[in-house]
């Protein structure tokens, strides 16, 4: 309850901005194709807002900077778009355009009586970023989830807005890393490699 | 109620804060051969590879760790966390994903093997730790953490690991301390700014993981 309490009175005109750091190493070997990214406005400017704590976390432009960093490790060449399909905009050489949308995001305080019955005091967090391919001429090729969460330890209840910062951090590079670690595990991903000539 | 009385007028007298002192215990698991030169290492805490520690404690940690090593071996080389990172992987640090299962793979890579060759590391120790709690008596506003407007007491246990691995390929070794204390507080307004949050059973522990960390690196049993 005090977590919650500390967590009210320091919230209200809190605007936190998570900075994520991009994993780098291991290192992967980038997909020989050249790929556009499109990021909607709703996604530029996605901001999370505790209903509690009315605590506003500015969610969008650290995750388009994070995948403006990881997709260049992913593809030999990364354009942006203005939009999702092609009206004549995409260049040539363009394989596909990727767009990705925050589809939920948030955290919850710790409750004391839960949090003594697991023996440990953490912030329940996470993220899902949802990934859609589409073709040149804009159609959709694949769609696919990608979540982080963290349960993040609480050890000073007076530093908990930096713990929920460093937890959004974690989380964010976490699911940059799934987005390049995991992409060609996707199974439509894969068919779209496949087609493109990519083993 | 006696200890009750006793906590009480001593919480009163310090002004804040009671700790008892805790003793701590430390096993090692598995050994290392006597270092035959210089030894270096670069002390790490990463979320990575321990998901489960404070951000903060596994700071708090990496400082014992290296001020335990710096006392008991004085010519020990100790790198940061941003060398470490720098001069192995050219990165800053956070960019390497130092989890469990890519951190062998990741370290024994030849164009990485030759850089740490080069460095001269010859260990890298990861620490990761968790204090637990049980609460006893107390009064009102009460969490494991913080005590407002009241006085209360209670159990923490705490057991920290340090994860040694030699660069030489001889193996890993952990080091675990636990440590068991209690401790009594009576504020009126929040105090852990003042009185910092470091615990005794957490100092105990973590001085004593310190000690047993190089102990281990000197080639020490179990």
């Amino acid at each position: 309850m005090l977590l919650l309490l500390l967590g009210v009175t320091t919230g209200g005109c809190v605007w936190s901005v998570p900075e994520p750091v991009l994993v780098r190493e291991p290192r992967l070997e980038p997909i020989a194709l050249s790929v556009a990214v499109y990021y909607s406005p709703e996604f530029r400017h996605f901001t999370y807002r505790h209903h509690v704590t009315d605590t506003a976390w500015i969610l969008g432009k650290p995750s388009m900077r994070l995948f403006n960093e990881a997709l260049p490790l992913l593809f030999t060449e990364v354009v942006e778009s203005p939009q999702p399909g092609s009206t004549g905009s995409l260049r040539s050489g363009v394989a596909g355009v990727i767009e990705p949308t925050i589809v939920s995001a948030g955290y919850s305080y710790p409750i004391l009586d839960s949090a003594r019955r697991a023996d440990r005091v953490c912030f329940q967090l996470h993220m899902t970023y949802r990934f859609t391919l589409y073709s040149p001429r804009g159609e959709r090729v694949a769609s696919w989830d990608i979540s982080g969460e963290d349960c993040a330890p609480e050890q000073n209840p007076l530093a908990t807005l930096n713990t929920r910062k460093l937890s959004f951090e974690q989380v964010m590079r976490e699911a940059a890393w799934n987005l390049i670690s995991g992409f060609r595990d996707v199974p439509d991903v894969r068919r779209w490699l496949d087609a493109q000539g990519v083993r | 109620m006696t200890a009750r009385a006793l906590m009480i007028g001593l919480t009163m007298a310090l002004a804040g804060c009671v700790v008892m002192p805790a003793k701590a215990t430390i096993v090692q698991t598995g050994s290392l051969p006597a270092a035959a030169g210089g030894i270096a290492v670069a002390v790490l805490f990463s979320r990575d590879f321990s998901p489960e520690t404070p951000t903060s404690l596994g700071r708090e940690m990496v400082d014992c760790v290296n001020h335990g090593l710096a006392k008991v071996i004085p010519d020990i080389r100790i790198a940061s966390e941003e060398e470490f990172a720098r001069t192995i992987f050219g990165l800053k640090p956070g960019e390497i994903l130092l989890r469990r299962d890519t951190i062998g793979a990741l370290l024994t890579r030849p164009d990485i093997a030759q850089r740490i060759s080069r460095s001269g590391l010859t260990h890298v120790i990861l620490v990761e730790g968790a204090t637990h709690h049980d609460t006893g008596d107390g009064g009102l506003a009460q969490v494991p953490h913080v005590w407002l407007g009241a006085w209360s007491e209670s159990k923490r246990r705490t057991e920290f690991t340090a994860t040694i691995i030699d660069l030489t390929g001889a193996g890993d070794v952990q080091v675990r301390t636990t440590s068991e204390g209690r401790q009594g507080l009576v504020v009126g307004v929040p105090l852990p700014g003042a009185v910092g949050w470091v615990h005794a059973t957490e100092s105990a522990s973590c001085d004593a993981l310190g000690a047993g960390v190089a102990r281990a690196l000197r080639g020490g049993g179990h």
